[in-house]
């Protein structure tokens, strides 16, 4: 890549494992690029939708095993092309965060501004989502709404047609009791195991605290809960 | 609906494993119960806010451990759990142009719990009381 235009693949990662059966591209991209085209496994150039300071590519219909993905970009008033190859695999059926107790979690970004998070549940609404497990999360001008919908076959499509961009991520969802010292036997089981706490929330619910985690080692996570006997919620 | 308000303390820990272990463990070696709890990640640090279900001494405590804290109200609401309700509180709140600062919810199938910061609290709570009585009308 040219290295005077700022451009890159987002997501996938460099070989992360995709694990469903419909993914989008997220690619870094000038603003007023002219064109932004990604390629998978050297196919046609396809064009990337721009939402929300991002260029997207909604990708299906692919099989397991080694992918690539190619991006090309020209700047607005430029001949020249930058270009950026990401390899990735395809693991269709297995859950990314490896054990079968994650669910997944939507991230929705949107300006930190009154009225933004009700144009994002007038959607929900419309979809008759319900959602759990909700939380907001405030990083100065921009807001990430973050909650479980299961079931929610057409939310992604949805957001993303509004101009929301939208990202999945694997958690598990936690029941303990409400004892201080439940909350406190699962942290020091991570800390004991040396995994980190990618982020954490929770709310007590009459006798239980139902609890949101992401964790940096969800395989051993998952191992550690089942020693532990912790469950997950349903 | 019920609405009560709370305060909400906030530290901040490097963003390592087994920092937040050490401060609830701290939380339990003084038998305070965690009501609600959530984590941001902000590179190298972490804030860590959490709700206590009693705050005598509890700052002090926290500051002496070598945390330094912060506290805040948070409105509490119980809401019945069916599609729709969350958007009317949000329609309420955007029409006021009162600003979430966080927002977080738990659902069990027949009520929702739900756990508010705005940017203008005294404007906020009599909408929020309102749209209590509305919804157990």
């Amino acid at each position: 890549m040219q290295d005077t235009i700022q451009a890159s693949i987002d997501f996938p990662q460099e070989n992360e494992t995709v694990t469903s059966p419909c993914y989008t591209l997220r690619i870094a991209a000038p603003a007023d690029a002219e064109r932004v085209e990604v390629s998978l496994d050297d196919g046609d150039w396809c064009l990337c939708r721009e939402a929300g300071g991002h260029f997207w590519y909604d990708w299906s219909n692919y099989a397991n095993g080694r992918h690539e993905a190619t991006i090309r970009i020209q700047p607005r008033g430029s001949r020249r092309v930058a270009v950026e190859t990401r390899g990735f695999n395809v693991e269709l059926g297995r859950s990314s965060g490896g054990p079968s107790q994650t669910v997944t979690q939507y991230s929705v970004l949107v300006p930190n501004e009154p009225g933004k998070l009700a144009l994002v549940t007038q959607i929900l609404q419309s979809e008759g989502t319900r959602i759990n497990g909700l939380r907001t999360v405030s990083v100065g001008d921009h807001t990430s709404i973050q909650f479980l919908a299961p079931g929610a076959a057409n939310l992604r499509r949805r957001l993303e047609q509004a101009g929301f961009p939208l990202l999945e991520s694997q958690v598990f969802h936690l029941e303990l009791p409400e004892r201080a010292e439940a909350l406190n036997r699962l942290t020091t089981g991570l800390a004991e195991k040396e995994i980190n706490v990618l982020s954490l929330s929770g709310m007590a619910d009459r006798e239980n605290v139902k609890i949101i985690l992401a964790v940096d080692r969800p395989e051993q996570a998952a191992r550690l809960f089942t020693s532990l006997g912790i469950n997950t919620v349903n | 609906m019920s609405l009560s308000t709370m305060t909400q303390y906030s530290v901040m820990v490097p963003n390592e494993s087994g920092r937040l272990a050490r401060l609830i463990h701290l939380l339990a070696r003084d038998r305070v119960q965690v009501k609600g709890i959530w984590t941001v990640g902000l590179g190298d640090v972490a804030q860590v806010q959490f709700l206590p279900d009693r705050a005598g001494g509890l700052r002090r405590k926290l500051e002496a451990a070598g945390f330094a804290v912060l506290e805040g109200v948070v409105f509490g609401l119980d809401l019945p759990d069916r599609p729709g309700e969350l958007n009317k509180l949000a329609e309420v709140l955007a029409l006021a142009r009162i600003n979430v600062l966080s927002l977080s919810s738990s659902a069990d199938g027949k009520r929702a719990k739900v756990m508010l910061r705005v940017d203008r609290p005294e404007q906020a709570e009599p909408l929020l009381a309102a749209l209590g009585e509305e919804a157990d009308a």
